[in-house]
Order: structure tokens, then sequence, then C-alpha cells
């Protein structure tokens, strides 16, 4: 959910500003359950737990987001936000969101655009997780990871935050081992490299090809 | 099997009792640290001896860690070093500021745990 979303935003700068860590739960930082939140600065990932105990990665929110705009009663059971990088967030209570949407009817059309992103998004997600192989996992989290933090120089894309594999495999739910045989693959076929910590994609056509490649 | 090269902490600080305890720590876990107790002083031995992370004390004498943050991104080869700030208050204008300049994390050193921030930097440089 990429994009400035001014009123939204300054909607939200009048109540009181949280700052988290890496990894924090965003939901400890609360007491309520029937809030929302908006990220201003900083991404969380967004995940579910299956019984088993192992974790989806549903979606990453970018700055300018408001989560979970989904839930009708704003109810978290099941779903959890953790922050990938710093972060600063605020949070209302529902009601007082609402209120300000139902003044605020253009505001309701920044609110339609974040919730068609994160369908979007959601729908390739659960795609990937069916029908891909972990090769293909490895790749479209790349790529999403390019979408929040990429920066570009003419064709080159580089990941400007320092996620190592093991940050990686917690996102797309595969072992830290799985992660880098993969992103060793990734490397040799020179799809990827490496300048320090940051990953530098020298052409994200090729990158995204290669995911939808059926025997890659 | 390949040895793998020390990696090389640089820690600026000027509380001399939180330099020596961040200094042992990583040291005692394989580090080579580099010390300084002003922003100055840290660019002197960013400049002199890369170091693969910062730890970097937002409140400072003379140049603050804020401005010592820009000009390290600014500055060639510092634009990709993970640095962690150490506030010793939840000041939120100077960490989100932090944040927006670019940042690994972020810690408040009342809350601070020195093994796991140890841990925390293993995670990122190995």
């Amino acid at each position: 959910m990429n994009g400035k979303f001014p009123k939204l935003d300054s909607f939200f700068m009048q109540f009181k500003p949280m700052l988290l860590r890496r990894k924090e739960d965003v939901l400890s930082s609360v007491y309520s359950e029937v809030g929302i939140f908006y990220l201003k600065q900083g991404y969380v990932r967004f995940y579910t737990v299956s019984g088993e105990g192992d974790e989806m990665t549903l979606y990453i929110f970018s700055p300018n987001s408001c989560f979970p705009l989904w839930l009708i009663d704003s109810k978290y059971s099941g779903y959890y936000f953790e922050t990938l990088t710093p972060s600063e967030v605020y949070y209302c209570d529902r009601s007082k969101l609402d209120q300000f949407l139902s003044k605020n009817l253009d505001v309701n059309l920044e609110i339609m655009q974040q919730l068609s992103q994160f369908s979007a998004s959601i729908i390739k997600k659960i795609e990937y997780k069916i029908f891909g192989s972990a090769y293909q996992q490895v790749i479209a989290t790349i790529l999403d990871l390019a979408e929040c933090f990429g920066q570009k120089d003419k064709e080159e894309t580089t990941i400007v935050y320092w996620f190592t594999h093991q940050d990686i495999a917690n996102i797309v739910s595969l072992s830290r081992e799985r992660v880098t045989m993969e992103i060793n693959n990734l490397m040799k076929k020179k799809l990827i490299s490496y300048n320090n910590h940051f990953i530098i994609i020298p052409k994200l056509e090729l990158l995204r090809s290669e995911a939808i490649k059926k025997d890659p | 099997m390949k040895k793998l090269r020390k990696k090389r902490v640089l820690i600026i600080e000027d509380e001399p009792s939180i330099l020596k305890l961040l200094a042992e720590s990583f040291k005692q876990s394989g580090f080579k640290i580099s010390l300084a107790p002003s922003a100055e002083k840290g660019l002197e031995l960013f400049r002199k001896n890369r170091p693969d992370l910062i730890l970097l004390d937002i409140i400072l004498p003379k140049m603050d860690g804020l401005t010592m943050l820009k000009i390290l991104r600014q500055s060639p080869g510092g634009h990709g070093i993970p640095v962690i700030v150490l506030s010793n208050i939840n000041d939120h204008k100077i960490i989100s500021e932090a944040l927006r300049i670019g940042v690994y994390d972020f810690l408040i050193k009342s809350d601070v745990n020195f093994t796991r921030v140890v841990e925390q930097v293993k995670e990122v440089l190995y």
C-alpha cells in the first residue's frame, strides 16, 4: 500500500505516536482490540499461524497504510502484525475513524485503494504458496521486498534494508537453509547479487519472468 | 574450513560506563571494536577503519548523533552500513528522525540488555 494519503495522515497525527523496534509485535503496544493502526514510517508484516505452528505472511504494510481495515469489528484473533523494520505507528479506536470517514467521503477512496492493493496481494500470495516451488516463493518474497524497499538506479534495483537470510525465511515460511540454497541459485544465475547486506536486482523483469517459469 | 573474518563494530557513546560495558560485551563475543566518545571521533574512525556496524548514541557533545548519521549516509561507503541508534530517553522526535534518515534499529539505553544487543548484531552481520 504505497503512496501518500495526506488527509488520512493528518487525521492520525492527532493521536499519540508509538515507536516500535524491528521484530516487535504491534498488537502488544495497545490494550484494546477494536482499533485501527496507521503506519507512518517503517514496514509491518501481517501473518497468520496454522494449527501446526506454521506461519504464513499475507502482506507487508508500507508507510501511510492503515490496518486492519478488513476486519469488520477489528478483532485481531488469529492474525499477527510484526514490525520488519523500526516503525512509527499511530492508533485510534475504530469508531473515531468511522466518524472521520463519514465526514470525509473522499478519504474513503484512499481506503478503497489500500484495500484493493491488499486483496490483490493476498490472492497472489496464496497462489504462490499453493502452486509455487520454494524457489518461486523466495523470488516472490524478494520481489515484494523490492516493491517496498527498492531504490532504482537505471535498470538496477537495490533493496535498501539489511535483510538476512533468516529474515527472508521468516517472511516466506521456509527454513533458513532452504532460503540460502535458493538465493545461491539466484546469484549463480546472476539474477541477484549483494552489495554489503543490500540485495541488488540487476533487472526486475528478468527476476519476475523467472518466478513464473514452469521449470526454473 | 574457511575462517570467518572478524567483524568490526564502531561504538560511539559519550557515557564511559556504557561504552566500557558495550566494548567488553562485543570483545568477549569475538568482535573487533573501535571506540569513540564523540561524533567527530566516530567519523574519523569510520573513515580510517571501515566498520561492519555502528552503535551510535543520539545525544553526544558538540556534534549530535543525528547530524553524524546524516553525514555518514552521505559519505562514500556510509550508505550501506547498518546503524543501531542508542537513546537515553524515549524521545519520539529524535528517534523518528533517525528512522527517516535510515537505521537498522534503535535501543533505549535504560531497557537494554547488552547480551541481546550482541546477539542482534550477530544476526545481521553473520
